[in-house]
């Protein structure tokens, strides 16, 4: 356990002994450094691995709680810390892009902004395959760190399935590495994949490798318009199944319980967008197949979108309840299997109509995911918050899926346990981090499990 | 304890005709198909999961260590067992529990042959794509610990990528349920720690696993080229022009001679290199990647090309590389098979460097391989007879995985480190490393009784005991 953190002077006086003045904030900028509105007592921006290395000696010594930080984007997920001694900024770590175009890999620091990297991979035909919330700012070690996957991972998969290595550093600063830079290995343990998703729980990622993919020649959006959420998750599962397939599909049901200027309530409405990904020889008849398919399946009005508004349509989607336009608000994953998505989200929006929250819902009928977002300030209210998300967590354990509470509008979050069950191997959770961070200082309190 | 008592002990756990602990019957479990050998103190066949977690725990509480065993195929001694050790044959546990066509996924039991479940979902469209050499014999259980590969693993990823959800047997014989099976619920990623850890943090007893769709359309295309460099200009080629075949497979001149001379295959005479590219999808995409292929193949000089879509003549272009393994038995009485791994932008460079081992030692060495993700599979050809020529082959073997890992490559692509490859570790992992791997086998198996002597270097050289790979009849279809 850690022992009780030294004052916030000595703590800067100390960390001043091992970085430069540049690698330490200013004292006037903690707030802005603030986890879920706990300030912390320093913020170091190292610049380099040893730099790094040295804070987070001083701090496993000294049992400092420690959180990592990339662009901040996604600081809010997770469960509210107990308290933040030091938060470690990446922005100033080197972000060298080591791209092998030939073996479809690429190596990249973590302090890389996701578009960077894109950028790079762009300029040589390819891409790495994710689309995960506020890709535009959000950076490789946040991405790592969040596992927020988006549309995309219906057909590329996870995170998990793209990383080839990874290098890591401990809470006592050792660095280690796993895997390497082939695109197939299996010299040791895949340690680095305890990591995806950890939230900076067990080591701070430094660096890591991927598989990349070529950019699909073809890149092209349908949208079909349905009479409900029902309908057109029946018609996802049609096209789902069918060999000309989407590479996305994704359902929404947008403006639940909204009136309108006269103060009647408006009809929500619901979307199917489908992109289809690959060739050019091929486009054509997969999107006869897929008109075809949507048509039959009752779809009111199918066309493709342009291609402006269809790239904004899926940053739409991967943004969804994130995006900072929309405001604070409760915003809840929820997943089970693909066959039991229809009756989870059905019973989502049975539960919205009923409570009259407003809101919106994206399904992602074949990766098994339902989103909910309910904008607004009441969420602040830890009742309001509460009932909500264990009515929703009763739904996905009647289709014996999870919930995720992704976001929350504080003081109420503080009040959730904000990731739910996370099942039988709770036990071997904890014995992980028992191993990999001894003293318990890495983000404490914020995963699952109190982990 | 006394080994009477254990054997009594394990027996009213399995029956007792499910254990084996007279020396002679012990015999046929020394081995795997790797070079190492070992004796158990008992072998034992449990039939569910219950029992593997009383065997599991009677040898917990004894301190008696555990070896998992699937078939027994495994190429780097993964299975073999260690000093006084408990062996656990998963082999009577091979039952599909559960298809979920809808959801596209099966739960199975580890001793599950690989490819009888691809044969058992086949009617409803599905299959499992990780396909090792072995998959006419080789369990789901061993493909779990070995996180095994296979030649279609270039687009559809290896076993890592398809695994789900596992139920485990831990050490103290506790039973626990790590994954799920959607993907995407809390914490952390189990699975993905455990898959891979050959054999050394649990005992898999139930597998839930992903099914894909077949595909509509299937191309394979055979190119035949003057020189090896033309061949792997055309890997780079067709991959840099940004399309991902399924497979993309490699035999160089001496494996295509002893192709020739064992099966008469009628690949010409001067034939540096043989390509085999498969590409699949929906008809269109097919034909256009097929036609794209096969120019870009004449672009680099292949001499020759044949292309099939129909299964048995897709099956006749794949028989040479299949057999190719095997038919080595017509050049020399044994091979040392290496499995390295390299960026494939070096594969070139290290073949050459192969070569310059081939001539330094005098072996002959053949290249059967995985060209696509550059998994290398060089097989050393010697006579174990011969005195003193065993530990050189040995050395060279070393040689080679050296090479792999001065360009930026691994020590092995999917055969596992086990025993074969423990004391190369250090070539690629510092101590800090092996500690972090460590760690995380301490989370699952504190004692260290399950599996024990493999992956970490230490312990028994991993040159006792040598039995070089028995040479494998062509017709038998060994490949890898």
């Amino acid at each position: 356990m850690r022992a009780k953190a030294t004052s916030t002077i000595a703590l800067r006086e100390r960390l001043a002994t091992l970085l430069p003045p540049e690698a330490i904030a200013p004292a006037s900028d903690m707030a802005r450094y603030a986890v879920d509105g706990v300030v912390p007592q320093a913020v170091a921006l190292p610049a380099s691995v040893e730099q790094l290395s040295a804070a987070l000696r001083l701090a496993n010594d000294q049992g400092w709680v420690v959180a990592v930080r990339g662009s901040g984007a996604l600081m809010e997920y997770g469960g509210v810390p107990k308290g933040v001694d030091l938060v470690l900024g990446l922005e100033r770590m080197a972000s060298a892009i080591d791209h092998a175009p030939g073996d479809l890999t690429v190596t990249v620091g973590a302090g890389v902004r996701l578009a960077a990297l894109q950028e790079a991979l762009g300029k040589a035909g390819q891409w790495l395959p994710v689309d995960p919330p506020l890709a535009g700012r959000q950076t490789m070690g946040g991405m790592l760190a969040t596992n927020l996957s988006g549309p995309l991972s219906l057909a590329y998969g996870g995170l998990r399935d793209m990383v080839i290595g990874m290098r890591v550093a401990g809470p006592d600063g050792v660095v280690t590495k796993s895997g390497g830079k082939v695109v197939k290995n299996v010299t040791g343990f895949d340690v680095g994949k305890a990591h995806i998703g950890a939230l900076g729980t067990l080591g701070v990622v430094l660096e890591a490798s991927f598989k990349v993919a070529p950019l699909p020649k073809k890149d092209v959006t349908l949208v079909a318009l349905f009479d409900s959420l029902a309908q057109a998750i029946k018609a996802s599962h049609e096209l789902l199944a069918h060999p000309s397939a989407p590479q996305a599909l994704e359902v929404v049901l947008m403006g639940m319980n909204r009136r309108d200027d006269e103060g009647r309530m408006r009809q929500p409405t619901c979307n199917l967008y489908a992109r289809l990904l690959g060739s050019e020889g091929a486009m054509e008849r997969r999107l006869a197949d897929c008109s075809r398919l949507l048509v039959q399946s009752r779809a009111v009005n199918v066309q493709p979108a342009g291609s402006q508004a269809a790239g904004q349509t899926w940053e739409w989607l991967a943004d969804f309840g994130w995006d900072p336009q929309a405001g604070s608000g409760l915003l809840v994953r929820l997943g089970c299997l693909p066959s039991q998505v229809g009756e989870l989200s059905q019973g989502i929006e049975e539960m919205m109509l009923r409570e009259l929250h407003q809101g919106s819902l994206v399904v992602g009928p074949g990766r098994g995911v339902a989103k909910v977002f309910m904008p607004g300030l009441k969420w602040a209210d830890a009742d309001t918050a509460g009932t909500a998300v264990e009515a929703l967590r009763g739904l996905a354990a009647g289709v014996q899926g999870y919930a995720v509470v992704e976001r929350c509008p504080l003081p109420a979050k503080a009040t959730l346990d904000v990731w739910g069950n996370p099942g039988d191997g709770l036990a071997l959770m904890r014995r992980l981090k028992e191993q990999m961070d001894p003293r318990g200082v890495l983000n404490p309190g914020r995963y699952v499990g109190g982990i | 304890m006394k080994k009477k008592r254990l054997i009594e002990g394990l027996q009213r756990i399995v029956g007792k005709g499910y254990v084996i602990h007279h020396p002679d019957d012990l015999l046929a479990y020394e081995y795997d198909g790797s070079v190492d050998r070992g004796t158990a103190t008992a072998v034992v066949f449990p039939s569910s999961t219950v029992q593997v977690s009383q065997v599991v725990a009677l040898a917990h509480r004894e301190g008696i260590p555990v070896v998992p065993r699937g078939a027994g195929t495994g190429l780097s001694g993964g299975a073999i067992a260690a000093e006084g050790s408990i062996q656990i044959a998963l082999t009577r546990m091979r039952s599909i529990l559960e298809v979920d066509a809808a959801n596209r996924l099966a739960v199975v039991e580890p001793g599950l042959v690989n490819l009888d479940l691809s044969t058992s979902v086949a009617p409803q469209g599905l299959y499992y794509a990780p396909d090792p050499s072995s998959q006419g014999a080789c369990t789901i259980g061993g493909n779990v610990a070995e996180n095994s590969g296979g030649p279609h693993c270039l687009r559809y990823g290896v076993t890592t990528n398809h695994v789900l959800a596992l139920e485990v047997v831990l050490e103290d014989g506790s039973i626990v349920w790590i994954g799920d099976r959607y993907r995407g619920g809390p914490g952390y990623d189990l699975v993905g720690a455990f898959v891979g850890s050959e054999g050394m943090m649990g005992i898999v007893t139930k597998a839930v696993v992903r099914l894909l769709p077949r595909p509509e359309s299937v191309s394979t295309l055979m190119a035949v080229f003057p020189e090896m460099d033309q061949a792997s200009a055309a890997v780079s080629r067709v991959i840099g022009s940004g399309l991902l075949p399924t497979a993309m497979e490699m035999m160089d001149r001496l494996s295509i001679k002893a192709v020739e001379t064992a099966m008469g295959y009628g690949y010409p005479q001067n034939a540096g290199a043989v390509l085999l590219i498969e590409v699949d999808g929906i008809e269109e995409e097919v034909s256009e990647s097929a036609a794209s292929v096969k120019a870009l193949c004449r672009a680099e000089g292949a001499s020759e090309m044949r292309a099939a879509t129909e299964a048995s003549a897709r099956a006749r272009l794949w028989a040479g590389r299949k057999g190719a393994l095997g038919a080595l038995g017509a050049l020399a009485p044994n091979y040392y098979l290496v499995d390295g791994v390299v960026p494939r932008t070096q594969l070139l460079q290290v073949l050459r460097r192969v070569g310059e081992v081939s001539q330094g030692s005098g072996f002959p060495i053949a290249n059967v391989f995985h060209a696509g993700d550059g998994n290398l599979h060089p097989c050393i050809l010697f006579d174990e007879r011969q005195a003193g020529h065993t530990p050189r082959v040995l050395a060279a073997g070393g040689e080679i995985l050296k090479a792999c890992v001065e360009v930026g490559g691994a020590l092995t692509g999917e055969h596992g480190v086990g025993l074969e490859k423990k004391a190369y570790m250090p070539l690629l992992f510092t101590n800090a490393d092996l500690e972090a791997m460590l760690r995380l086998r301490r989370a699952f198996a504190p004692s260290g009784l399950m599996n024990p002597g493999k992956v970490f270097p230490g312990g028994p050289s991993c040159g006792e005991g040598f039995r070089p790979a028995s040479v494998v009849k062509a017709d038998q279809g060994m490949w890898v």
